[in-house]
């Protein structure tokens, strides 16, 4: 029999599609060339009802879904090597007072539970007294699991935590924090130097 | 409160991710599947119950966790498009012998899956011994024979 060029070789009825044609087989392969759907692949998609009934549109479907949802997982990987999610280049902040004798180290996003750093730097005149207060704001979403130096005690002014230190020979003076996210959303709040200088510090944690 | 939320939380996560992963993610456990179970499992619990150890924490997550369970399948039961939305239909991957590629290729199967199905739950030697291959909602393969 001749091939006939629109690939049907019969009018017969078939049991499996409701087309009631049987499509030639391309014997190279089944890959539609060029991204047009092949009469193979029309058949392979077409619903079968015996013995199951197939609801092939709906199956497509579900592909797709699972297709764009493929690329979603990859963009979340992507999006946390990056530090979406805490830790990475995203998250890790350096932020600095407009005169620079406050510089504060921490992590922007964060999780509830997990422990993170942060280092307030404060500059001033060798020997002097200095004191860093750490805005409530920042301490409602988070507990502070240690502090050095421990030096003179810490003391409150209104619901801010107000941290006593000491600058060096050189004038700086170092506060390392080892704090504990325990909240979820948005948390805003200051840090202040005696010396007026202040910086602000939003963090946001992930539930 | 949060035991209730962490576990709806998760258990829609995991219907979700698992959605994405296909039918097929878990079901023929390979030694990958096997260890990657094993490390959902513990990432799981420890997302689930925090840093509560306690037995009413433990208890609360459960009950919550079985009555999405529940809930959900009554939901199915009622409304159709619900089992629309979480269920994929059987799909026919071989039919008289002649396996469909193109729907094998989307299911992300081989043929050599389905000879191995065949082999080890029917004993079928050849894919034209197979009348039927059927890819099951729980992501099992159905071997039919002739």
């Amino acid at each position: 029999m001749v091939p006939r060029p629109d690939g049907i070789i019969g009018r017969v009825a078939c049991p499996f599609t409701a087309y009631g044609t049987v499509w030639q087989r391309h014997l190279s392969n089944d890959k539609p060339v060029d991204g047009r759907v092949t009469m193979d692949q029309k058949d392979e998609f077409a619903n079968r009802t015996y013995p199951i009934v197939e609801d092939m549109a709906r199956q497509r479907r579900a592909w797709a879904i699972e297709r764009v949802g493929w690329y979603l997982l990859v963009l979340i990987v992507l999006l946390t090597l990056l530090g979406l999610f805490s830790k990475g280049p995203l998250s890790s902040m350096d932020v600095s007072s407009p005169d620079g004798t406050l510089r504060v180290e921490y992590e922007r996003f964060s999780r509830n539970g997990a422990q993170d750093n942060m280092v307030i730097t404060a500059k001033g005149q060798p020997g002097q007294a200095v004191e860093v207060a750490i805005g409530a704001g920042l301490l409602e979403g988070m507990s502070i699991e240690a502090l050095y130096p421990q030096g003179s005690p810490a003391h409150s002014r209104g619901r801010d935590l107000v941290v006593p230190l000491r600058t060096d020979g050189n004038g700086t003076a170092t506060l390392y924090l080892s704090l504990r996210s325990d909240g979820a959303w948005l948390y805003r709040g200051d840090i202040t130097l005696s010396t007026g200088a202040h910086v602000a510090v939003p963090k946001f944690i992930y539930p | 409160m949060d035991a209730a939320l962490r576990a709806g939380a998760m258990y829609i996560a995991l219907i979700i991710l698992f959605k994405i992963a296909g039918r097929r993610s878990l079901v023929d456990l390979t030694t990958f599947d096997f260890v990657l179970l094993l490390i959902i499992g513990e990432a799981t619990q420890q997302a689930l119950l925090g840093d509560d150890f306690s037995f009413t924490n433990a208890v609360l997550v459960i009950t919550t966790l079985i009555a999405m369970d529940v809930g959900f399948s009554l939901a199915k039961q009622r409304f159709n498009r619900v089992t629309r939305m979480l269920d994929d239909g059987a799909l026919i991957l071989v039919e008289n012998g002649k396996p469909l590629s193109q729907r094998l290729a989307k299911a992300r199967l081989t043929e050599a899956d389905i000879m191995e199905t065949a082999r080890s739950n029917e004993g079928v030697e050849r894919m034209d011994d197979i009348r039927y291959a059927i890819l099951e909602r729980n992501g099992s393969i159905s071997i039919i024979k002739n």
